[in-house]
């Protein structure tokens, strides 16, 4: 049933993150540049950048540093950063919360605008509010991240001082790169809605509800738009999936220290055990979303629901 | 009815953030916020090698000596100290300097932290003269070098020689709550966000007690976006200004611009092992060819100056060189030399900043009818390819300490080619001359082996120097105690309101 399902999908992420560590272990390693010249940087001799790269084990070959890297990963250690000297772990533990926090009230105030967005727009087709909100969608999507989080930076935080510029200290800092990423996704969950709520709308059980007298608002909510919601559902499971993964340019302009920041840096300096745990991090937080999607759709659609109570019982 | 109710929300709460104003505005007078364009990566000072790391480890730990406003080294716990023979120093530290735990300073900590700090990959090169450390009394360590060694007080106030609490660098803490003697207790490092200070008030130094009750470094990596948190408010001081926002900073009357010559040179090396570059007169045609003023103002605006020789003039030993821009002589020493106009240079960069100087450069040498190429790189692969010696001419830079042996041996010195003698410079004159500068205790002495120093390399015209830029620090102009060295911002206790 539900529960084997879950069991199922879990078991499917290990060679999914098997597949993503060695892929970017590889790509670490191919890429120019030595990891023990840049952490001891120009100053240091020929000599103790060896010595450090013999430390590192670096001097091996890629199957055995990955294989150790394994062997590590698989009794919860993944390794210590080469640029702190910091467990990777602690590291992430450290950011992950605010790239989940951030995440979370970005999908909000995206929802909060893309959802009536949608939904009027599909009721009220090709009108004036239809043609605003699909180009609102639209230049939403279109601009630079970096473009509209500094032009909201200069506006609420310079000239009228409403809230800060950066950082994560207060809550007032969330407000503005929520509505920087909140924007962004808020054309693809919007156009979704809208024209999963146009096929939905004309459906018979729609023009059945509206013949019985059902009253306008409550058909469009309770009748058209829960039926609706399923692929805006996947859409906004991806978004939030994406988010999880942090939005390094947002996370940038507003000094957030978030994880998609840290994964930019630890590439920049070839750290490859952080970049791997950003890896990980990342892979699971978007499988897991997933998973929460498939298992709300159950929820939402009671057919899906009896889809998997019927396979949970021929299984 | 439903519209009213929502101008019924909205109204008061859009009024109620409009009075609420800038809130976020220095609105603390005893907390000082520092803005770094990049996280600390280590609290432990033998752990890291970077200048964010090195101004909070200043501030939680001491050194035996310290640098002053002029950048000579002046002593920190140091009380006396005398050299018995050459290669033998005798420091005394002071008594009654405590630790943050409240335990004193002894000899044992000192000959315990100069010990770790040569183990340390990050900070080895630091101490790398010093043969053995050894305690001769509760406050005082002898330290033998290998050699004798002129510049030995500068490296004693190099971060990597800060003096550490043996029970507690020992301790499986691993540096998450660091404990030193400096003017400020550690807090908190939220990392990529913060690093947080408070004030000791028990610092042994009085004269030079924190000032401020919070010091908070605030990671900001954007540089538009430090400005703008400098303009708000939200930060005092903000380390390496934009260069383009120097004129706005200056134009706002609550802020001040202070900016000094650094000790960093940037120039354009060329490879004498390769052709073009293994004939004289083309290296010297190249040091006629390029027009430096140009150079600095698409690198830093202006904000620094042109670098005449390959010792900077905020650097002992600095000695105006002999090219100016002159792409007549430049011509015609490129005719001499032969120089085959049909080639075509490959010109090595990496980073923003000397993508442009690397423009300048090709457009420079386009003036002469030289073709060059400009080839960019990933930092950590630029630094791995210019060691291999596959380079023809490239542009990079180099970060001194105050004594010029610090960066004439490893930048000129045939033991570091394949490291950081990238231009794979040998002469047997130079080799002679830095053996004769790092033993030589005479300062006028000294003085006059670095000039020949210099006048020999840059006839050689190895490099083509081009500038030193300027530490540009923006402040709230209400702040005290802003004082720059050519280390930039050196005295961040002593800021306050």
């Amino acid at each position: 049933m539900l529960r084997q399902y879950i069991f199922k999908r879990t078991v499917m992420l290990l060679p999914v993150l098997l597949g993503v560590t060695f892929l970017v272990f590889t790509i670490i390693s191919l890429t120019p540049g030595d990891v023990a010249t840049m952490i001891l940087g120009q100053g240091a001799t020929a000599e103790s950048v060896a010595k450090l790269r013999h430390q590192l084990g670096l001097d091996e070959p890629l199957l055995i540093q990955y294989g150790r890297y394994l062997a590590h990963l698989f009794q919860g250690d993944m390794g210590i950063s080469y640029a702190t000297q910091k467990p990777v772990v602690d590291e992430i533990v450290g950011r992950f919360p605010n790239t989940l926090t951030l995440a979370f009230y970005s999908i909000l105030v995206s929802l909060i605008l893309s959802i009536p967005i949608g939904v009027i727009s599909a009721v009220k087709q090709y009108s004036l509010f239809d043609n605003l909100g699909m180009v609102f969608a639209l230049v939403g999507i279109s601009m630079p991240s970096f473009w509209l989080g500094l032009i909201l930076i200069i506006l609420f935080a310079l000239n009228l001082g409403w809230f800060p510029s950066g950082g994560a200290d207060q809550w007032q800092s969330i407000v503005l790169p929520a509505i920087t990423l909140g924007v962004a996704s808020t054309a693809s969950i919007a156009r979704t809605t809208r024209s999963s709520m146009l096929e939905v709308i004309r459906q018979d059980y729609i023009r059945t509800a509206k013949a019985k007298g059902v009253g306008n608002l409550q058909v469009i909510l309770k009748h058209a738009l829960k039926n609706a919601l399923i692929p805006t559902l996947t859409v906004i499971g991806l978004e939030f999936g994406e988010l999880l993964g942090g939005a390094i340019l947002t996370e940038t302009v507003f000094s957030w220290p978030g994880i998609g920041r840290l994964m930019v840096e630890s590439i920049q300096r070839k750290d490859t055990p952080m970049v791997l745990g950003c890896i990980i991090v990342f892979s699971v937080a978007f499988s897991v979303v997933n998973l929460i999607v498939d298992i709300l759709y159950a929820l939402i659609d009671p057919r899906i629901k009896a889809n998997y109570q019927r396979k949970g019982k021929a299984a | 009815m439903k519209r009213g109710s929502l101008l019924l929300v909205l109204v008061p709460l859009l009024w109620a953030l409009a009075v609420a104003g800038p809130v976020f505005a220095g609105s603390d007078p005893t907390t000082i916020t520092v803005a770094l364009p990049a996280d600390i990566t280590s609290l432990d000072p033998m752990g890291h090698n970077d200048i964010y790391s090195e101004k909070v480890s200043f501030l939680l730990f001491n050194r035996l000596f310290k640098f002053d406003t002029n950048f000579k080294p002046v002593p920190d716990v140091a009380k006396s100290w005398k050299q018995p023979s050459p290669k033998e120093w005798l420091i005394t530290i002071q008594s009654g300097v405590k630790f943050h735990d409240g335990s004193e300073m002894t000899s044992a900590d000192v000959k315990y932290s100069l010990e770790r700090s040569k183990e340390s990959p990050k900070v080895k090169h630091v101490l790398a003269e010093v043969e053995s450390v050894s305690v001769v009394d509760k406050y005082t360590v002898k330290i033998t070098t290998k050699t004798p060694f002129a510049p030995f007080l500068f490296t004693l106030a190099h971060a990597g020689a800060s003096i550490v609490p043996q029970k507690y660098a020992s301790s499986s803490d691993n540096w998450k709550n660091p404990i030193g003697s400096g003017p400020y207790t550690f807090v908190q490092w939220a990392s990529g966000d913060k690093v947080v200070l408070k004030r000791n008030p028990n610092y042994f130094d009085k004269t030079n007690l924190g000032q401020a009750q919070t010091i908070v470094f605030k990671v900001i990596p954007e540089a538009t976006s430090r400005t703008i948190a400098l303009e708000t408010g939200e930060v005092d001081v903000v380390f390496n200004l934009n260069a383009t926002d120097v004129d706005k900073v200056q134009a706002n009357k609550n802020l001040k611009v202070y900016q000094k010559p650094s000790t960093d040179i940037q120039y354009l090396g060329m490879n004498g092992d390769k052709a073009p570059f293994d004939n004289l007169k083309v290296r010297q045609a190249f040091n006629y060819a390029i027009d430096k003023d140009a150079v600095l103002t698409v690198a830093l605006n202006g904000y620094g100056e042109v670098a005449s020789s390959i010792i900077p003039s905020t650097i002992f030993g600095h000695k105006d060189g002999p090219y100016t821009y002159d792409p007549k002589k430049a011509k015609a020493l490129l005719k001499e030399a032969n120089f085959n106009f049909n080639q075509t240079l490959k010109l090595w960069a990496s980073g923003d900043t000397r993508k442009k100087i690397a423009e300048v450069v090709q457009a420079n040498l386009q003036d002469l009818g030289i073709k060059a190429d400009i080839e960019m790189f990933e930092w950590g692969a630029y630094l791995q390819a210019t060691n291999s010696g596959n380079q023809q001419f490239f542009l990079l830079g180099w970060s001194s300490n105050p004594d010029p042996d610090s960066m004439l041996t490893p930048l000129f010195s045939k033991g570091s080619i394949g490291a950081q003698n990238r231009t794979r410079y040998v002469n047997e004159k130079v080799e002679k001359l830095l053996a004769d500068g790092r033993v030589e205790m005479d300062q006028a002495k000294r003085q006059k082996i670095y000039n020949d120093l210099s006048d020999i390399v840059m006839a050689d015209a190895t490099w083509v120097p081009l500038y030193t830029g300027n530490n540009i620090v923006g402040a709230n102009a209400k702040l005290q105690g802003v004082e720059l060295s050519p280390q930039g911002l050196w005295n961040i206790e002593k800021l306050h309101y």
